[in-house]
């Protein structure tokens, strides 16, 4: 291959382009590019196999997944470096890859399309299955480090690790790019594209089809897990939730936006898949991404919208302030590959405390806007609505609150792009409230390092409370663990003797009660316990119940997500199981949960929780559910009153204003930080009475205690006194 | 034993709703040779379509004649509109479309309706356990519409000449025109009447499509029935190896094992014919 003097300027240009923004760009923007590599990598890989070779995949996401894991499964568990397992990611996705070939041989495209579409869902139930967890940290994922520039480079360049990883994902990349093209363009590349257009008249002219078309998978699927392996270590934690079906989605995507059967194609693909939605997402409904900035046109259409009012509430973007403006803008120029203007913003006044100016203090967040979870927005619209309300009565220390929630999707390293989006580029005061276990444990390190307050977050994991080793990062809510250490005791309490059957969701949520049953019982867990797991995606869990029955289980506690635990209930009480029975707080509310069950199914049923239940008459004339009602009503006029994400996020929100307030004038991250881990124990308007929000800089759970309450076919009626739950 | 019996109920149960969305597959199927991943997201947006006119006032079995037709015609528009255009395009591109269908429809879904867990109330409510507390009424409904809605399908592709001409349609275009079919009218019919029997699952997700798809591949992809029975099928194994054999968090991989086993030993699937090319 011999270059012309014009091709070997292009080449040279290339090479500029690409190496340029190691100096040019500010950390957060050289991840997003990291990425972004990362992802035309990983288009390349499918389209071999399907631009080329004409065999559709839609499970590449799988691929991705297993690269991933094998670099990190070697680095975090073998200590290997990081170099050395990329040879192994691609072998074992090679391996992998040409198993899934071979069925295709005897198949058309179509029902390939069916066994990758297939294997996509399945892969994120298997990496957390038991028998592999001692590998894979199950549900918990792993965490990785990544490389640290040489001391050599690092003497003649002062590189980061942001730009160390780059660096090494360009290299890495531009290898497999040049091996692809080589492939492509030679004798074989000629085979495969003979083998897509006519199989019959290629395999006349001697091909040999069954080895063309199993080599393209398993090159293909190689190509992809390293992409897989490079992204685990950008991103420095991998768990199942990040590789989700619609990774393969993104990927097809991708491939077909940038061109099928090209190989530079890949590269706008992969830029593509990364920064479009974004983009889009301050433009068009798709992908609400940018919530605040658009709030006046977009809130009103997280609420539920029974009979399709949403078309009429919803007024086009009419409003674009001038931050939203140049925030399109800067995407622009980023994409057009100049820098100039986006080295501006990292001049902001560096004696002053980030994210607060004289008039302003902004804070960022995260929650599932999209995707499957998101009926959980509603609490950041509560918040934005409770921000609102904090800025007519005048603010805080003289200043408004900026509130940006970017959507994560729920997906683990969008919850880490995001936050860095927010910490280095938009250079918030501090994070506040992000949604999710998953999604805030892939943030956890980073914002630990950076030292940024990580407050109050959406979530009830038992590991926020961990002062020692994470003191940026605080929780709010009793943490699952605590609430089963509850059960528990109530259980041993009343039956000594009970068998205790225990269903939980095979996931972080769901493990913590697993945590919290065993840390009670400890020897006796064995001999008392029988346990059935369920998968977000089951369609039903009848199975597990009518499983745990024929135990003889005369006690069942329950750690399911709404859906789930209507079933149980209605299935419980339908196969006339009449057991002792516990459902987590999560899964307790009258409209979502009870009714949908049969209000009669689930009498007698155990819950706890430390939340007025708005519907519970007890609470019409309560002084603090009035002014909560007065706030939905002026605030959130078109909130579902019945949905009691707003009694938490009402709760939520009136600690950080504590919080703020506390402040005084001094909003640096170490006092906001001092101020929350000192919060004196305090009431809350949507709280039952007796339970504090409060703080200690050693004890990080914010709220501690809880009563128990039993379902009497109209209400929850609580019994007993206030229990403190004694925590990890 | 009695849990055995459970298992094999809850299964049969689940199975219901398997063999409604593959049968809404094999529709598709017919109607094109094509399988059509959006097919969850029409469902659910069937569903909430059905949600809306029940919380309007109408009578459940109104809202779901109601909910049949608006499904009917909004999966003839999209044959018309969406598939028409790329008719003869290849393999690939109707995959692209599906899955931009799939992206589509779903964020529409979400948009419109908002992603909160609404509770759809079910027609079968408030009788007692039956058949010895093996099954509950609403269970037993279900099972029994789809039942119903096989029957009439397979009735309406045997006995009736519009069921006749569509099949032809599918089966061989060319020759359809040439014996006087409107082929492109036909290909929008199906594609209504798939969406149609789709909206009669009553779910959504992921899961549930990769278990109908291993539901309609066991029964023979081409063959009605046998998606239906293939559905049914997939529901008891699923629960059945839940149970006894795997335990309940490889429940999916068991569906995934069902399609590769059943692509490599008999492609054609327990009822479907074995199909040749000839070039």
């Amino acid at each position: 291959m011999s270059l012309s003097p014009a091709r070997f300027l292009l080449v040279l240009l290339g090479l500029a382009a690409a190496l340029a923004p190691l100096w040019v760009l500010e950390s957060f923007h050289l991840f997003q590019l990291t990425m972004a590599v990362i992802m035309a990598l990983a288009v390349l890989g499918l389209n071999i196999v399907t631009g080329y070779n004409g065999q559709i995949s839609l499970g590449h996401g799988a691929f991705f997944a297993i690269g991933a894991y094998v670099t990190s499964i070697l680095m975090a568990q073998a200590d290997w470096s990081f170099y050395a397992t990329l040879p192994f990611a691609a072998a074992i996705c090679g391996m992998v890859g040409y198993a899934v070939g071979l069925p295709a041989l005897r198949l058309g495209g179509l029902y390939l399309a069916l066994v990758t579409f297939s294997l996509a869902v399945a892969v994120p139930q298997l990496l957390k299955h038991k028998a592999l967890e001692a590998w894979t940290g199950g549900v918990q994922g792993l965490f990785l480090m990544k490389p640290d520039p040489p001391r050599w480079l690092t003497s003649l360049l002062p590189f980061n690790a942001d730009q160390y990883m780059y660096l090494n994902v360009l290299i890495v990349s531009g290898i497999c790019f040049l091996l692809a093209w080589n492939l492509i363009r030679g004798r074989i590349g000629r085979a495969l594209m003979a083998t897509r257009d006519h199989p019959t008249a290629a395999e006349a002219m001697g091909m040999d089809i069954a080895a063309l078309k199993t080599g393209a998978f398993a090159v293909s699927a190689m190509i992809t897990g390293v992409a897989g392996a490079l992204s685990a270590v950008a991103v420095e934690f991998v768990a199942p939730d990040s590789f989700t079906f619609l990774l393969s989605i993104t990927f097809f995507v991708g491939m077909v936006v940038g061109g099928v059967a090209s190989i530079l194609g890949s590269i706008f693909g992969g830029l593509f898949v990364l920064f479009q939605p974004r983009r889009a997402g301050c433009d068009l409904w798709l992908d609400p991404d940018c919530f605040s900035v658009c709030a006046s046109g977009r809130l009103r259409r997280f609420g539920a919208a029974p009979s399709g009012k949403a078309f009429i509430a919803w007024k086009p973007k009419t409003t674009i302030s001038g931050e939203e403006f140049t925030m399109t803008i800067s995407r622009r120029l980023l994409l057009a590959g100049s820098a100039g203007a986006l080295a501006a913003p990292q001049i902001a006044a560096a004696q002053e405390a980030p994210g607060v100016t004289a008039t302003e203090i902004h804070i960022g967040s995260t929650n599932a806007l999209s995707g499957p979870v998101s009926s959980y927005s509603v609490i950041s619209r509560c918040l934005e609505a409770m921000f609102k309300r904090l800025n007519d009565e005048g603010g805080v220390g003289g200043r408004r609150v900026k509130f940006t929630v970017y959507d994560d999707a729920y997906q683990p390293p969008r919850t880490l792009e995001q936050t860095r989006r927010l910490v280095e580029r938009d250079r918030v005061a501090f994070l506040f409230n992000q949604l999710g276990t998953p999604t805030n444990s892939a943030v956890h390190r980073y914002v630990n390092q950076r030292s940024v307050p990580h407050l109050f977050l959406a979530t009830g994991a038992d590991k926020w409370a961990n002062p020692r080793e994470f003191p940026w990062t605080i929780g709010w809510q009793p943490s699952y663990r605590v609430e089963a250490q509850i059960y528990t005791k109530y259980v041993l309490e009343q039956r000594p003797n009970a068998k205790i059957a225990l269903l939980y969701q095979n996931d972080d949520f769901g493990r913590d009660y697993l945590h919290g049953v065993q840390d009670v019982l400890k020897d006796r867990f064995r001999s008392m316990v029988v346990t059935a797991t369920n998968e977000a995606t089951d369609p039903t869990i009848d199975s597990q119940i009518v499983q745990l029955q024929a135990t003889g289980a005369d006690v069942l506690i329950c750690g399911v997500v709404p859906r789930f635990a209507a079933q149980a209930i209605r299935r419980v009480h339908d196969i006339g199981w009449r057991p002792m029975m516990f459902m987590t707080n999560v899964s307790v509310s009258v409209g979502v949960v009870m009714q949908p069950a049969g209000v009669e199914k689930g009498v007698g049923l155990i819950t706890s929780d430390y939340r007025k239940d708005q519907s519970d008459p007890a609470w019409a004339q309560d002084a603090g559910m009035n002014e909560w009602r007065a706030f939905m009503r002026r605030y959130v006029p078109d909130g579902d009153l019945g949905d009691n994400n707003y009694t938490y996020g009402y709760g939520v929100g009136a600690t950080m204003i504590q919080v703020l307030r506390q402040c005084g004038n001094d909003f640096s991250r170490e006092n906001v930080m001092n101020q929350a881990r000192n919060i004196k124990p305090m009431d809350v308007a949507t709280l039952l009475p007796g339970i504090k929000v409060q703080t200690q800089p050693d004890n990080y759970n914010v709220i501690r205690q809880m009563q128990l309450q039993r379902w009497n076919g109209q209400s929850w009626e609580r019994f007993g006194n206030v229990i403190e739950g004694a925590g990890g | 034993m009695e849990a055995f019996l459970l298992q094999l109920a809850a299964g049969i149960a689940t199975g219901g709703i398997y063999a409604s969305v593959a049968l809404a597959i094999v529709m598709i199927y017919q109607a094109t040779h094509h399988v059509n991943f959006a097919q969850g997201e029409m469902a659910t947006l069937s569903t909430f379509m059905a949600l809306t006119m029940i919380q309007a006032g109408l009578p459940y079995w109104v809202a779901f004649v109601g909910t049949l037709v608006l499904s009917f015609i909004m999966g003839a528009l999209v044959e018309r509109l969406i598939m028409r255009p790329v008719q003869h395009a290849p393999i690939l591109t109707h995959v692209g479309v599906y899955i931009g269908m799939l992206l589509i429809i779903g964020n529409m879904t979400g948009w419109v309706f908002g992603y909160t867990i609404q509770m759809f109330p079910s027609p079968f409510e408030g009788g007692r356990p039956m058949l010895g507390g093996l099954f509950s009424s609403h269970q037993l409904g279900s099972v029994g519409v789809t039942l119903t809605v096989l029957i009439l399908v397979y009735l309406f592709f045997t006995k009736t000449s519009l069921g006749l001409a569509m099949r032809a349609a599918a089966y061989n275009p060319r020759s359809a025109r040439l014996v006087g079919i409107r082929v492109d009218v036909m290909l929008a019919l199906g594609w209504g009447l798939a969406a149609a029997i789709g909206s009669v699952a009553p779910n959504m997700m992921l899961g549930i499509l990769l278990y109908a798809f291993a539901g309609a591949l066991l029964g023979g992809i081409d063959n009605p029935p046998g998606a239906v029975m293939g559905g049914f099928l997939v529901g008891v194994l699923e629960n059945l190896a839940g149970a006894y054999i795997v335990g309940t968090d490889l429940k999916l991989t068991v569906a995934l094992v069902i399609i590769i086993g059943v692509l490599v030993l008999k492609p054609s699937g327990l009822f479907g014919r074995v199909v040749f090319t000839r070039v």
